[in-house]
């Protein structure tokens, strides 16, 4: 990603750290996870000083339906909505220490299942309505942020 | 007139015919946006439970760059950098091959 020189960097990463954890996997922590994004952001920092970075939070994955195409393996719903928060937490306090932009997909995300499951393809990832509902927010984010200066300037 | 016909003026006529194609290109070269993630960024497949489908290859990274491209004509170049599984280690792994091929 450094390579490529971007002009915008989206950095979407956690949710298998997630899954890891969940599974009980001794090596996978939060503190792991909050070391590992905070030497991404580091290097971010360091090779592209300008460039701006925006971070996706991470939609809680629903075990009623995710066990039907990946197996029983997430626990209780409340457990595995607790740890999706404490990970976005980490990321979100990380992405602003900094000074980058945190888009904050979770708190736009329906909470109950049944409605989240209508946003949802197959208990982890989205579907057509939830992509769309995903790229409305980040696109909000990114016009207010970097694109509607740029536009504002040619008018 | 003999001299529109000879192998020079042939010569310069290509090479200004290839001049003009590239020069709009390099004119507007886009500005890049790189999405780095997971499956979910990736969105490679079209996963389903009971019906509920994405369709579109490339997911939310796809229609951002419709989006642009709608709303800022040849401006934007969005790539796709996702992998299926990856986690904050191998993101981490990546930027530091990316440094080591630099240096």
């Amino acid at each position: 990603m450094i390579l490529l020189q971007p002009d915008i960097i989206i950095v979407a990463i956690g949710t298998n750290d997630i899954f890891t954890r969940l599974s009980t996997d001794p090596d996978s922590t939060p503190e792991t996870y909050q070391v590992t994004i905070a030497k991404i952001f580091n290097k971010l920092q360091l090779k592209l000083p300008d460039t701006p970075v925006f971070t996706i939070g991470m939609t809680t994955s629903l075990r009623k339906y995710a066990h039907i195409r990946f197996g029983n393996f997430l626990p209780q719903q409340d457990i595995v909505e607790a740890v999706f928060n404490d990970y976005n937490n980490i990321l979100r306090k990380l992405t602003e220490e900094y000074k980058f932009s945190y888009v904050d997909i979770p708190s736009q995300w329906p909470i109950n299942v049944e409605e989240s499951w209508k946003f949802c393809a197959d208990g982890i990832h989205p579907n057509n309505e939830g992509y769309d509902l995903i790229t409305e927010i980040l696109y909000d984010a990114l016009t207010s942020i970097v694109l509607y200066p740029e536009q504002k300037m040619k008018q | 007139m003999r001299r529109y016909g000879s192998p020079v003026f042939i010569w310069i006529t290509i090479v200004c015919l290839n001049v003009s194609f590239l020069l709009p290109s390099a004119l507007t070269a886009k500005e890049i946006v790189v999405a780095i993630g997971d499956s979910n960024t990736q969105a490679d497949t079209h996963w389903t439970v009971y019906g509920h489908r994405n369709t579109v290859q490339g997911g939310w990274v796809t229609r951002l760059e419709n989006l642009l491209e709608k709303d800022f004509p040849d401006e934007y170049k969005v790539m796709n950098k996702g992998i299926n599984g990856d986690t904050a280690q191998g993101v981490l792994r990546r930027a530091q091959r990316c440094d080591s091929s630099t240096t």
